[in-house]
């Protein structure tokens, strides 16, 4: 028993090192990188990804864009409204954009994982909430630590079941 | 208790300057960063633009014209007196003038800041030093600082085309006759996002964009 | 082993921090408190003036950023993790009302206190009106974290309310019973290592006269209307140590302690137990947490336009589920999980204790929510502080050459691998607090074991969707 109690809390830790590589390393994976465009309308106060000739509906939902890790990922950046900026974390990209400009950030998604962008010129009052996401699949830092706190709450309960005598 | 009562007043003390002191050194403070300057405060024409609408000054004066936004970012420019800057949201941009000419100065925002900031307008007064009515302007209009301050937004700083189309040598501007040219700019481009100048801009300012429209269109490599 | 939970005059180990003489002179000095409050005051009329004349834009003004993004994550990640209600004790907003009942300062003046002196409705005696008042913060938070304004009215709401309340009321009814703030900071501060309490309780059984509670010259009754000698959670007491000036015993101290031992305390004298008001009140902090993650960092622009109130039915809408996860939603599925809990456990208790019971499970959970919470905002947003610094008011001043200090995240991207270990380290807690509650409750470990598996399950499910929004 308690040889299982110690196989549990060891994968356990393996959840908390794998978002480790995952964020801290850039594993460049070899292959050309393919590439995504990926038209950005910024508004007040979220982002608006569109796939290439989709017309702008109002929907206002998820802007989240997904791409795949090693993919080169174009942007064509355009506000609606008032001038807005695209600050990529993780990244060092900082752009600013003017309604009726059209700025292209190009980069290819080095790392796996969940990277926010954010709007970096003051456009209103929620503007430091204006925030998007770029996904880059597979997102192994989710995946991994989601499967660590499963088993870290395993380990905890398992203390509770399986070392009875040391509890 | 004879030592209590002195931290007694010293609480008083310290708290009286705390809520007296402290309001007062900062509008202290606020006299010497700001003391004889003008504010003028850009917010979108859905908030009601500029703030005051108009701003009167005397001729000759020097004037220390404070510029900030309370919303996004806007641009201010005044044609009439070769100013144009940029305005962000709680930053403060300094602009020294001392008007000489009496007249009434159009100043706009530069910066598409809203769906409506086309009506982003105000106006500098500058009165005659002995009072008496204020003349309407009549010097020549200069083309290349209208064009930065109209159509740049759109057309590109040097004309190249943005979400408008291209006016340099690129574009179809050589192409165009004068009086094509002058319907365009006063009349827009209905279905376009081209506006209609003719309201905003006098005769006088629409003739000396064509001119400088036609030396854009003829140097390929202008800076 | 504590068994039951009993307070057998404090089971665990305590270090009294009071011993060393320098630390004991110092909080048992008449002008302690006011030395504490006088620099937040001076921070809090800043605030306002910039919340009332500075500009409008919320992260050029002082009041936002000082107060939402500097406060605040000093407030839930140090004070309150390390040091409890320690905020309660140098908090500005209570001290004019405080300073007008006493018609002093620093000094214990003999007398009749200047109020009508009016006792606190026995109905409210509890912090029922704290989650309340919390929740209307909390409803309009887009609004008040964003508008310096907004912030100005709030907190000289904050201010009226309680001057008004000391005028009506005795001692700080507004800390114990209204303030949002206060509610949950004496939740969490049951957390903290820090702790003021009786040296020994046998004393004050002992002691007639009771100083503590009717004051003497050294001291003030005390004004958050407890009795030290049944003082046993930081969620009772405001560390304004006029009890430590009073006791004529000495026998008051500040202990270090470990972690969270207000949480293991089923039953003590003078103490009626755990409360649905304060289980709620834990209810209400994760589902706030986990929605702000969602409306605030998530990418959802529609969520962020009906906080906003852009539009009144989306607010409605958004107010409606807001209310609704707090109040029914989020207690409603630990509800659930309870019963599965009582159902395995095949225990008699009736529902309604365990639930409450096993709601004080989740208070480790909450915190280290609202810490990951505050992580994800206060590295990336923090940089709007240094400008301010020289221009306040967003006045075009520079007085320290750094008004035109860029927006500059920190680390941004390695804010999940901060966040992940925070909530790790609640689910850890959280999971061991519900085990030592269900066996308080079910006598033995056999049955807490097996009420713990849906018990844990939803921690481990509050932690996954924590995760979800941070990095899914």
């Amino acid at each position: 028993m308690r040889g299982a109690w110690f196989l549990v809390s060891g994968i356990g830790l393996l959840g908390f090192i794998a978002p480790v590589v995952g964020l801290v390393f850039r594993l460049t994976p070899g292959r050309t990188p393919v590439v995504r465009e990926v038209e950005l309308l910024s508004q007040a106060f979220h982002y608006d990804p569109l796939q290439p000739g989709e017309a702008h509906t109002r929907h206002a939902l998820g802007g989240r864009i997904e791409v795949r890790w090693g993919e080169r990922v174009v942007l064509h950046l355009r506000a609606v409204d008032t001038a807005h900026g695209f600050y990529l974390d993780g990244y060092g990209i900082n752009r600013v954009v003017q309604p009726g400009e059209e700025v292209t950030i190009e980069f290819i998604a080095i790392r796996p994982g969940k990277f926010r962008f954010r709007c970096s010129e003051t456009c209103g009052p929620l503007h430091p909430f204006m925030i998007g996401e770029l996904v880059v699949t597979p997102n192994l830092p989710f995946y991994s630590s989601a499967l660590g706190t499963i088993f870290l709450a395993l380990a905890v309960v398992g203390r509770f079941w399986w070392l009875k005598g040391e509890a | 208790m004879g030592a209590m009562k002195g931290w007694e007043w010293l609480a008083r003390g310290l708290v009286l300057s705390v809520l007296v002191g402290l309001p007062l050194s900062l509008w202290a403070a606020d006299r010497v960063w700001n003391g004889s300057a003008r504010w003028w405060i850009a917010q979108i024409p859905e908030s009601g633009g500029w703030q005051p609408p108009t701003l009167e000054v005397q001729a000759g004066e020097e004037i220390r014209l404070r510029v900030t936004s309370a919303d996004v970012v806007h641009g201010l420019s005044i044609p009439g007196l070769g100013i144009s800057v940029t305005v962000e949201p709680g930053k403060v941009r300094e602009i020294r003038l001392r008007p000489e000419r009496p007249g009434r100065y159009r100043a706009i925002c530069t910066v598409v800041c809203s769906p409506r900031h086309g009506e982003m307008i105000a106006e500098l007064v500058v009165r005659p030093p002995g009072g008496g009515p204020i003349p309407e302007i009549t010097a020549a209009p200069d083309g290349a600082f209208l064009f930065q301050t109209y159509c740049a937004a759109c057309h590109g700083p040097q004309g190249e085309g943005k979400i408008g189309p291209p006016l340099n040598a690129a574009g179809r501007v050589p192409q165009m006759d004068e009086a094509t040219l002058r319907a365009i700019i006063r009349q827009g481009r209905p279905g376009t996002a081209m506006p209609a100048w003719g309201d905003r801009l006098s005769s006088e300012e629409i003739e000396a964009l064509i001119r400088f429209l036609r030396e854009l269109s003829q140097e390929p490599s202008r800076p | 082993m504590v068994v039951r939970g009993m307070a057998r005059a404090f089971a665990y180990p305590r270090l009294e921090l009071t011993r060393c003489s320098l630390l004991r002179r110092l909080v048992k000095h008449r002008a302690f408190q006011f030395m504490l409050i006088l620099p937040n005051l001076a921070v809090f009329v800043l605030v306002l003036v910039a919340a009332f004349l500075g500009t409008p834009v919320g992260n050029r003004n002082f009041a936002i950023i000082f107060v939402w993004i500097v406060w605040w994550a000093a407030l839930i990640i140090l004070l309150i993790p390390l040091a409890g209600r320690i905020w309660c004790a140098m908090c500005p907003i209570p001290a004019p009302g405080e300073w007008l009942q006493r018609l002093a300062i620093v000094t214990r003046r003999p007398g009749r206190p200047f109020t009508l002196g009016l006792s606190w409705p026995r109905a409210l005696r509890n912090i029922w009106l704290q989650n309340g008042t919390f929740l209307a913060v909390a409803l309009f938070s887009a609004l008040i974290l964003t508008r310096p304004l907004a912030t100005g009215i709030v907190l000289a709401l904050f201010i009226g309310l309680a001057l008004l309340l000391s005028l009506l009321f005795e001692r700080r009814v507004f800390c114990r019973y209204v303030c949002p703030v206060g509610g949950f900071i004496g939740l969490y501060a049951m957390v903290a290592p820090l702790e003021l309490r009786v040296k020994d309780p046998q004393v004050c059984v002992t002691h007639k006269e009771k100083d503590c509670l009717r004051g003497n010259a050294e001291g003030y009754p005390c004004p958050w209307m407890a009795y030290p000698g049944n003082l046993w959670r930081n969620i009772d007491c405001g560390l304004c140590t006029e009890c430590l000036k009073a006791c004529p015993k000495e026998n008051v101290g500040i202990f270090l302690r470990p972690f969270g031992q207000d949480l293991l305390l089923a039953r003590a004298p003078g103490w009626k137990g755990r409360s649905l008001d304060e289980a709620y009140k834990a209810f209400i902090m994760l589902s706030c947490a986990l929605i702000y993650s969602a409306v605030y960092i998530g990418p959802w622009g529609f969520l962020k336009e009906w906080a906003n109130l852009s539009d009144p039915a989306g607010f409605a809408l958004y107010a409606t589920g807001f209310l609704g996860v707090n109040l029914i939603g989020l207690p409603g599925v630990f509800l659930i999980a309870v019963a599965l809990a009582r159902w395995i456990a095949r225990a008699g208790i009736p529902l309604r204790r365990l639930f409450v019971e096993l709601a004080y499970a989740l208070v480790p959970l909450g915190l280290t929510g609202w810490i990951a919470f505050t992580l994800s905002f206060v590295l990336v947003n923090i940089s709007y502080a240094i400008p301010l610094l020289s221009d306040p008011l967003g006045r075009g001043w520079d007085l320290l050459g750094t008004a035109s200090h860029p927006w500059t995240p920190y680390i941004p991207e390695l804010v999940p691998l901060l966040q992940l270990p925070v909530l790790w380290l609640g689910l850890v807690v959280s999971i061991g607090l519900a085990f030592r509650i269900a066996q308080q409750n079910l006598g033995d470990a056999a049955k807490a074991r097996r009420a713990l598996l849906p018990i844990a399950s939803f921690m481990t499910l509050i932690v996954l969707l924590f995760q979800r929004l941070y990095l899914g």
